[in-house]
C-alpha cells in the first residue's frame, strides 16, 4: 500500500524523495481531483499539512472516517499552529463527551 | 399507559424484556469501560508523540522551503523527478472490543538522494536527511492517532446505547411491568369481592 501526502504544492516536494506519493493542491478543483485519486488508490496513511486543514478542513475530514486511509495532520510551512491539536481535542471530545477531563494527562 | 395490555402474557413478555435490558447494559458498560481504558492509553502516547513531530517537522519544512527559495517550481520538480526511495506499507488490523484497529508494517526501501550535487543547493541533504528522520515517527503516529479516532467513534455510540438503555428503556420497561401488576392486583381484589359477595347472598 502506499503513502501520500497533502499539501502546498512547493513544500510538499520533499516529500517525493522519500518516496511518498505527493499531492500538490492550490486550488478547489485540484483539491477533488486529489480526493479522488486516494479513494480509488490503494492508500493506507494520507499526511495533510495544516494550512490545508485550515482551507479545506470539510472536504478533508470526509476522508478521516472510513477504517482506511489513515489520515494524519502534520504541521506545514507556516509552522506548528492550532489544527493538529484541534484534531487530536475533537477526538478526545467525542469519546469523553467533554474535553475539559483531560486538559493535561 | 392506556395502550397497555393488562394481561399475565404481556406481563411475563415484559419481565423478560427487562432482564435482557439489564443484561444488555451490563455488558454494554463494560464494553465502553474497556474502549476507554484503551482509548486513554492511545491518546496518551499520542499527545506526547505528537509534540516531538510537530517541532521536527515545522523545523525541516522551514528549512526546505529556505534552501529552495531561489528554485523556480520547474526545477524543483526536476530535481525529484526520479525518487529511488520507496515506502512499502503493509497493514494489520487488530480488533479491540469489535472495532478493527489499522497496524503498520513498513519498510524504506532504497535513498533519498535524487539529484545531482552540482544541480541542487547543498543544504538540500541535511534537510532531506531530517525528513527521513521522522518519517517513521509521522507513520507511527499516523496509525496511533487513527486507532484513537476510531476508537472514539465506537465509543461515542457505546455510550448513546448505554444511556438510552439505562434512561429510557429500562425506566419505561418497568413502568410498564408495575401498572400491569397493579393491574392485575387490582383485578384479582375485585373478583375477590364479588365471590364473597356472591358467597353471602347464597347463604341467606
Amino acid at each position: 500500500m502506499k503513502i501520500g501526502i497533502i499539501g502546498e504544492k512547493k513544500s510538499v516536494l520533499a516529500f517525493q524523495a522519500l518516496g511518498i506519493q505527493t499531492f500538490g493542491v492550490s486550488n478547489e478543483s485540484d483539491l477533488n481531483i486529489t480526493l479522488q485519486q486516494i479513494r480509488e488508490g490503494d492508500f493506507a496513511v494520507i499526511f495533510v499539512t495544516e494550512d490545508m486543514m485550515q482551507k479545506y478542513g470539510q472536504e478533508i475530514e470526509l476522508l478521516m472516517r472510513g477504517a482506511l486511509p489513515a489520515v494524519l495532520v502534520v504541521p506545514g510551512v507556516s509552522g506548528v499552529g492550532e489544527k493538529g491539536r484541534e484534531s487530536l481535542k475533537r477526538i478526545m471530545e467525542r469519546a469523553l463527551g467533554s474535553d475539559t477531563l483531560v486538559a493535561d494527562p | 399507559m392506556e395502550s397497555i395490555k393488562a394481561t399475565r402474557m404481556e406481563y411475563l413478555h415484559l419481565k423478560r424484556q427487562l432482564k435482557t435490558a439489564q443484561h444488555g447494559h451490563k455488558l454494554l458498560k463494560d464494553k465502553r469501560d474497556g474502549l476507554m481504558k484503551r482509548f486513554m492509553e492511545l491518546i496518551r502516547q499520542t499527545k506526547s508523540q505528537r509534540k516531538v513531530l510537530e517541532e521536527k517537522l515545522a523545523d525541516s519544512f522551514k528549512r526546505f522551503v529556505l534552501t529552495t527559495a531561489f528554485l523556480h517550481q520547474k526545477e524543483l520538480e526536476e530535481i525529484f523527478l526520479a525518487p529511488s526511495a520507496k515506502v512499502l506499507v503493509a497493514v494489520e488490523q487488530e480488533n479491540v472490543m469489535s472495532v478493527w484497529i489499522p497496524k503498520f508494517q513498513h519498510k524504506i526501501e532504497g535513498d533519498f538522494k535524487t539529484y545531482s550535487d552540482f544541480s541542487a543547493p547543498l543544504g538540500l541533504r541535511s534537510v532531506l536527511l531530517s525528513f527521513w528522520d521522522s518519517l517513521e515517527l509521522m507513520l507511527q503516529l499516523a496509525a496511533q492517532e487513527h486507532s484513537a479516532r476510531l476508537l472514539s467513534f465506537e465509543i461515542e455510540k457505546t455510550r448513546r446505547r448505554v444511556n438510552a438503555l439505562e434512561y429510557v428503556i429500562i425506566p419505561q420497561v418497568k413502568r410498564k411491568i408495575k401498572y400491569i401488576s397493579s393491574k392485575l392486583d387490582e383485578h384479582e381484589r375485585s373478583e375477590k369481592i364479588i365471590r364473597m359477595k356472591i358467597k353471602a347472598l347464597l347463604e341467606s
